[in-house]
């Protein structure tokens, strides 16, 4: 018998989480500093369009949707509406690339918006709103202008990862897929499944591991150039390969979809700790880097397991649920990992986290969102979130301990002889202190 | 990943100009940080009133950053004059401006630190009408006829300091050894040695400096 976390937990969860994301909008939109396993940036801070908003968007349409309450939709359409206002000429999205913000045309971001602005109008015309062909026209012009004009590459057929980087990113390839997909739902126009979709739900298949017996099975490269992958196997980024994959076989009844993405779930779950955690990477000699261990991020894991769940895979998700829950912060925010400070040594992390764990980012805490507010239903009897206004927590920053102090309108680290970081929110930029040592 | 590094050179490529308004065509690691921080450290100080800068690729990229800053005047924050890839032709403009910034206001310097010598910033356009020609000074020279012109170093920071490059050559030895995961190791030491102050600072590829009236 599987025995899940309740969905109550897992909803309640989600009411303080979106408490949290409140205290990140500025004016044009979603801010905060970013960490990431390729690199930080806790220097800007303005509102990036960018991947935050597709769990954002689909966060608030499941709110919508499991309680019929209009005020979800119209967070839905605000978040919407920044994508709109922050839209260039050329169809990019301002401050787009998340830890390279703020520069534009971020890979998948643009794409993840995208999946959202559609997902959003096809909610908004279900219920008669005119505004939806706003949204619908936002990422067309995304797509026709930027993604498949820039990204493209038609001798390959196959998207590469940025305008002059051919490499061929799964992940990234997975996210434009279900946008074109998104798109072909809400226009009926199917010529871009054909000349575009399937080729690269190909180039996925191409890309995964399939040797029965080898714990490898199932994994996809994160990366392909020239016929050769990089012989990196990220179970995050594998995860988000999957729903494209089943959108796919739904689409066109060609099994070898269904089958990748199961396999890649079993790899998945192959890999997953009895704490319900995931290593970061795992190498094509079967070596692992650990840390950091996502934390928030682990919702889009848990979507991927789900809809393996649906077609029939035996899937405990508890362990993981469990997980992501333990990062739940008395604000309502979501740690975004574990062992950030063990990122160089690979050894046991740190007794004391690292800031980049416990620092709750809107591009990590979007996944863990999108996934617990399927989980909340009408019927349920939720109290209102009522999160402490400030939280205070250890850590250490650049090898100093400090403490970690955030409000509704602030966010500062302090070391033992003054200050090392702070933003207030809604500013487009932080400040860096001195160095404690 | 900070590809455009290129570790074996002690060198580091950036886009041409004319790329750097195309959309999905970042900076390498090194100018984004620089330029994060250079806009960053302004925002903090003042604001931006005035951008010199030696060629159109950091001309494009610090004004889009430094556009974000909040409206100083209406505030009465500091003015700030950010001096980008300073060229020796630049100084007598630089000059002109500087009598507003010597009292409260400050000058924010971007330029290639001792280890980035064999750097020519914006060398595509070197004689273009955009950009103009001659040797970009480094901070030390910047710094020193700032000097002169009544202007003290007060913060100092560095991008890609000894530790940085010395991290990201081993990460790329180990990726040719084909131990892809000592090489992510490697390459997140050298991440974490990216920005550095004082001393460090001075061994960089690329240096800042924030500088202040003495009157």
């Amino acid at each position: 018998m599987t025995t899940d976390i309740s969905r109550q937990v897992l909803a309640f969860a989600a009411l303080r989480l979106e408490s949290w994301l409140e205290t990140m909008r500025g004016p044009d939109g979603y801010g905060g500093p970013v960490v990431h396993w390729w690199q930080d940036n806790l220097l800007y801070t303005g509102p990036g369009l960018d991947w935050r908003y597709e769990g954002i968007i689909l966060g608030y349409l499941n709110l919508y949707r499991g309680t019929g309450d209009p005020r979800w939709l119209d967070r839905a359409r605000r978040a919407g509406e920044d994508l709109v206002r922050g839209q260039l000429p050329s169809g990019n999205f301002r401050a787009s690339c998340f830890e390279a913000n703020p520069g534009t045309g971020g890979t998948p971001h643009e794409a993840a918006c995208d999946v959202a602005l559609l997902r959003l109008a096809q909610a908004l015309r279900d219920e008669g709103d005119p505004a939806w062909g706003v949204f619908a026209e936002a990422a067309r012009c995304n797509l026709w202008g930027y993604i498949l004009s820039a990204l493209w590459d038609e001798d390959r057929q196959a998207f590469r990862n940025l305008p002059a980087d051919p490499t061929f990113v799964p992940n990234k390839a997975a996210t434009i897929a279900e946008a074109l997909l998104a798109w072909a739902d809400l226009t009926g126009e199917t010529e871009v499944v054909d000349r575009y979709v399937l080729p690269t739900l190909d180039g996925i298949l191409a890309a995964q591991v399939r040797s029965p017996g080898s714990p490898l099975d199932g994994a996809i490269d994160q990366g392909v150039r020239r016929e050769k992958g990089t012989g990196r196997y990220f179970p995050f980024y594998i995860a988000r390969c999957v729903p494209a994959l089943f959108r796919g076989y739904e689409r066109t009844g060609r099994a070898a979809y269904r089958d990748a993405a199961l396999a890649a779930v079993s790899f998945i779950l192959r890999f997953r700790f009895p704490d319900g955690s995931f290593p970061q990477v795992v190498y094509r000699d079967g070596r692992m880097n650990c840390y950091p261990q996502w934390v928030a991020g682990v919702g889009d894991i848990l979507r991927a397991m789900e809809e393996a769940r649906r077609y029939g895979m035996e899937v405990r998700l508890e362990p993981t649920q469990a997980w992501l829950l333990r990062g739940v912060q008395l604000h309502g925010g979501v740690a975004t990992a574990h062992g950030f400070g063990a990122m160089e040594s690979q050894g046991h992390p740190p007794h004391r986290p690292d800031l980049r764990d416990l620092l709750p980012v809107c591009g990590w805490a979007d996944k863990a969102f999108r996934y617990l507010t399927g989980a909340v239903r009408g019927t349920h009897y939720l109290p209102d979130p009522q999160s402490p206004v400030e939280v205070e927590m250890d850590c250490a920053f650049r090898g100093e301990r400090c403490l970690y102090r955030e409000t509704t309108a602030a966010i500062e680290v302090r070391g033992e002889r003054g200050w090392r970081y702070r933003w207030v929110k809604g500013a487009p930029w932080a400040e860096m202190g001195p160095t404690g040592s | 990943m900070d590809t455009d590094f290129i570790a074996t050179a002690n060198t580091i490529l950036s886009p041409g100009a004319r790329e750097t308004s195309r959309p999905g065509v970042l900076p390498d690691l090194l100018h984004q940080t620089a330029f994060n921080l250079c806009a960053a450290l302004v925002c903090a100080w003042g604001c931006p009133v005035r951008l010199i800068a030696g060629n159109p690729f950091y001309r494009a990229e610090l004004a889009r950053r430094l556009a974000l800053c909040p409206d100083g005047e209406a505030e009465g924050r500091r003015p700030v004059l950010v001096w980008a890839d300073p060229r020796p032709e630049a100084r007598a403009e630089v000059a002109d401006s500087l009598g507003a910034f010597l009292s409260g206001g400050a000058v924010v310097v971007l330029a290639r630190g001792r280890a980035g010598g064999r750097r020519v910033f914006g060398g595509e356009n070197a004689g273009g009408p955009e950009s103009p020609g001659g040797r970009p000074l480094g901070l030390e020279e910047a710094l020193s006829w700032l000097a002169v012109q009544g202007f003290r170093e007060v913060a100092r920071y560095g991008v890609g300091g000894p530790r940085y490059r010395f991290w990201s050559r081993l990460a790329l030895l180990a990726e040719s050894l084909g131990r892809e995961d000592l090489s992510d190791r490697f390459r997140a030491r050298a991440r974490s040695a990216l920005l550095v102050e004082d001393r460090e600072a001075r061994a960089s590829l690329l240096s800042l400096a924030i500088v202040r009236g003495s009157m």
